[in-house]
């Protein structure tokens, strides 16, 4: 029975700390297998090139706390990137371009929402059809070309303020409204709410269709901005870019936490996570492992990660 | 002990914040019924499981023929010829009845393949010999409750099990399918099988019971051949108090009318009318599947309405949607606590909050220092026991949640508050304290509709009650002729004044 209550308590310390612990113990590993790792110019690099992907995982942790996924935030981010460097570039107006740029992610969130949400149907189903869509329409408009005229477009992903990149400033920012949404807000709860019990939330008086579409908008404005970051830091608004990323912010926000039956989820977490996705590729890079051997290596975090979630919650019921 | 077929030795259970079961003693002997008796919550259901290997006792050991085992698994259990019918049968809506009954053990031929004719033949052959009158290709999600009960027997003793357990068999089926399933039970008697029959229902009990164990907030109080038991000891066992003291002294003038529903049609019942008055509770009374439910979800917006009007102060309101509802003072609480009822992920304070958002913010932040010291004062006002108002509500036991849902929706302050079974699976100290407050809320004007399948509690609480049958009030009863006979002749669709 010791033994037991032993490992239950086990179980409690690493949901609460374990992420952080990982976090820790890769950065001293990754110290001691390159020298490189532990400088500001590195650490600072590996941060940078995460920003989508923290971004994502943000999007990400909204939906799956309310209950759903986006499978379609790699085309989302393709599209609203380029539309707005392409916004950009004809008017000359960057304000303009970022705007447009997150109204697109603003509409596809809608669109996914409303399908999911007024029609029923299950949002794994909804934006894998969305991401083929499209990454088709972007297909069409593109001709499979990048796009390179960028002019000034580049800033916004490699400027900086001080000795400190843009992307970093706005992931922080993102990350404190994030945690603030969840944490004090009223939209916050309703996203736990309805993702831990949808029909107990309704009966509690929430408009669940509603807060899903929310969630799905939240989620798009996220999605527009990684877009940005992203085709702004490459210079190059290549019809491909967030290929696969989705997969890579779902992964990132159940490593930090979230559940995938939805109600559980925090910012921090999530923010850990994902950077815990990028330290991964940064440190396979920095001692060389080939990038197809790299892939196999994350599918196999990523699947001890969720094993680790499930097993968890398993000894607390 | 060699005489008995099983014997429970000092079991304990505990659960997160709650002991369910301590130092459990008793005896079944072989090839009889076995009945054991309790209120709501006093452990029957976890001892049962403890019995079956759903769950593991944290001491405490079982023996069977006189030799202990240790029961890990179902499946252990089964191979120990222990069988269990659940009270919600776990079924496989889309198998057939042959499939069904020769589930994880089909007839092969050859390794792995199924020998679907023999597997037929064999169903054919133990439908018509059990007298189950249906085509064996029929789904299971097209058949009877009682009907599914019986295959659930019959798939028990087809494959060899000696002890068969009984979850509360009777509470979803009707008069005559219960007079088969005692039938049933007195075949299996007599082929020496011994059964465990858990209930609360006296009136049944005694036509089938040799022997009845009492337990009572999990601990057994005593076990006595049937015989030496009547209703009035068994209950007086069972709530270990007269049953005077169940119900609070409900002394309150209600008001004048306040709360009128006119010809109210929808899915499932048609041309519905009550009445109800400031600081009024009136009951409504009927079977499992008479419509009550679905009226008060129709009336508090989660349902549509086909025809009807709803008035409140002469008013007449349009709901719609809990939202509507809320703003027109209307709540419920709702039968279903775990679907309707509770976000378990989630923490007692966060629940209490949830409909009350507005109460707790200001343009959409949270004040959390006015939502601590609003869930705090319920928390302590309806002894909601957990470590913290931070505990997550799935870690509280059954009563203790609905205290929750029940403080999140006092917090609501409604005019008119519909509760649906409202004490329906917790404990007897939990439902004087839950009766407690609402002869409070009474007496502040709360105008109360309360669903209840207990009659006893229809009776101790309610000002009137009315009684549905097939989704249409059959008929009114008022305090001074509030008699089980009476409601439930009312339900069964009988005439009040035969």
């Amino acid at each position: 029975m010791n033994k037991e209550k032993g490992r239950q308590d086990f179980a409690a310390l690493f949901n609460k700390w374990g992420i952080y612990i990982i976090l820790l113990l890769m950065m001293v590993l990754s110290a001691i297998a390159s020298p490189n790792f532990l400088t500001v110019s590195n650490i600072l690099s590996v941060l940078r090139q995460s920003t989508p992907t923290i971004l994502l995982a943000f999007g990400a942790m909204f939906l799956m706390i309310s209950g759903n996924m986006d499978l379609s935030v790699g085309a989302g981010l393709a599209f609203s990137g380029i539309a707005a460097l392409e916004v950009y570039t004809k008017s000359g107006n960057l304000m303009l371009g970022v705007a447009f740029g997150i109204f697109c992610g603003i509409v596809i969130g809608v669109v996914n929402g409303v399908i999911t949400a007024y029609l029923g149907v299950p949002s794994f189903i909804v934006t894998l059809a969305m991401d083929m869509i499209i990454r088709g329409l972007i297909m069409i408009y593109t001709n499979g070309q990048a796009i390179t005229r960028t002019d000034n477009f580049a800033e916004i992903g490699q400027g900086y303020v001080g000795p400190i990149p843009i992307p970093i400033i706005i992931v922080a920012v993102t990350a404190v409204v994030a945690w603030f949404i969840l944490r004090n807000t009223t939209m916050g709860r309703k996203f736990y709410a309805i993702g831990g019990n949808a029909e107990a939330a309704k009966a509690a008086c929430i408009n669940v269709k509603r807060v899903i579409v929310q969630s799905y908008i939240v989620s798009g404005v996220l999605t527009a901005m990684a877009g940005i970051i992203l085709i702004s830091r490459l210079n190059s608004g290549a019809p491909n870019a967030g290929d696969g990323y989705a997969l890579d912010a779902i992964a990132s926000t159940v490593i930090g936490g979230s559940s995938l039956a939805g109600g559980v989820g925090t910012a921090t977490g999530t923010l850990v996570g994902a950077v815990i996705m990028g330290l991964i590729s940064n440190i396979l890079n920095l001692v060389g492992v080939q990038s197809y051997v790299q892939k196999v290596v994350k599918g196999l975090i990523i699947l001890a990660a969720v094993i680790l979630d499930v097993q968890s919650k398993k000894k607390k019921s | 002990m060699q005489d008995y077929k099983i014997s429970l030795r000092h079991i304990t259970k505990s659960f997160p914040g709650v002991k369910a079961l301590s130092d459990i003693n008793f005896d079944v002997r072989k090839g009889a019924v076995h009945v054991i008796m309790g209120e709501n919550g006093a452990g029957k259901s976890t001892m049962m499981k403890i019995i079956n290997g759903v769950y593991h006792p944290d001491s405490g050991a079982i023996f069977i023929d006189g030799k202990q085992v240790s029961i890990k698994t179902p499946m252990q259990a089964t191979e120990l010829g222990i069988a269990m019918i659940y009270q919600e049968l776990n079924f496989v809506p889309e198998f057939t009845i042959e499939e069904y009954l020769f589930m994880g053990k089909e007839p092969q031929k050859g390794r792995g393949i199924v020998d679907w004719k023999r597997l037929h033949s064999e169903a054919v052959r133990i439908m018509e010999e059990e007298g189950v009158n249906y085509h064996p290709g029929t789904k299971i999600k097209d058949i009877t409750v009682s009907d599914l009960q019986i295959l659930e027997i019959i798939k028990a003793t087809t494959s060899g099990a000696e002890i068969i357990i009984m979850d509360e068999p009777t509470s979803s089926i009707s008069n005559q399918e219960v007079d088969r399933l005692f039938q049933k039970i007195e075949e299996l008697r007599k082929k020496g099988i011994t059964i465990l029959y858990i209930s609360h229902k006296l009136d049944e009990i005694f036509r089938i019971a040799d022997e009845i164990t009492i337990i009572r907030d999990g601990a057994v109080i005593e076990t006595k051949p049937a015989s030496e038991y009547d209703h009035d000891t068994i209950i007086a066992k069972m709530v270990g108090r007269s049953l005077e003291n169940v119900y609070p002294e409900m002394i309150h003038h209600p008001g004048e009318e306040y709360f009128r529903v006119e010809h109210l049609t929808g899915g499932y019942f048609q041309d519905v009318s009550f009445y109800a008055a400031k600081g009024e509770i009136i009951g409504f009374a009927g079977l499992v599947g008479a419509g009550r439910t679905e009226v008060m979800r129709a009336i508090v917006g989660l349902d549509p309405i086909k025809e009807g009007k709803l008035y409140k102060a002469r008013q007449e309101i349009h709901n719609g949607t809990v939202q509507n509802a809320k703003k027109n003072g209307i709540a419920m609480v709702s039968e279903d606590r775990r679907r309707y009822g509770i976000i378990g992920v989630r923490s007692i304070r966060e629940n209490i909050a949830l409909p009350n958002l507005e109460k707790v913010s200001t343009y959409g932040v949270i004040r959390h220092r006015k939502e601590k010291e609003i869930t705090q004062n319920y928390f302590q006002k309806l002894n909601i026991k957990a470590p913290s108002h931070t505990t997550l509500i799935q870690n509280l036991s059954g009563g203790n949640q609905q205290k929750v849902v029940l403080a999140k929706w006092l917090l609501a302050c409604p005019d008119v508050l519909i509760l649906d079974e409202p004490t329906r699976g917790i404990d007897v100290g939990a439902k004087y304290e839950i009766y407690c407050l609402i002869k409070e809320m009474l007496a502040q004007g709360t105008t109360i509709l309360m669903v209840s399948s207990e009659l006893p509690e229809l009776i101790g609480m309610c000002d009137r009650v009315y009684v549905m049958a097939e989704g249409r009030i059959t008929g009114e009863v008022a305090k001074q002729e509030m008699t089980q006979e009476a409601i439930m002749r009312l339900a069964t669709g009988g005439e009040k004044n035969e």
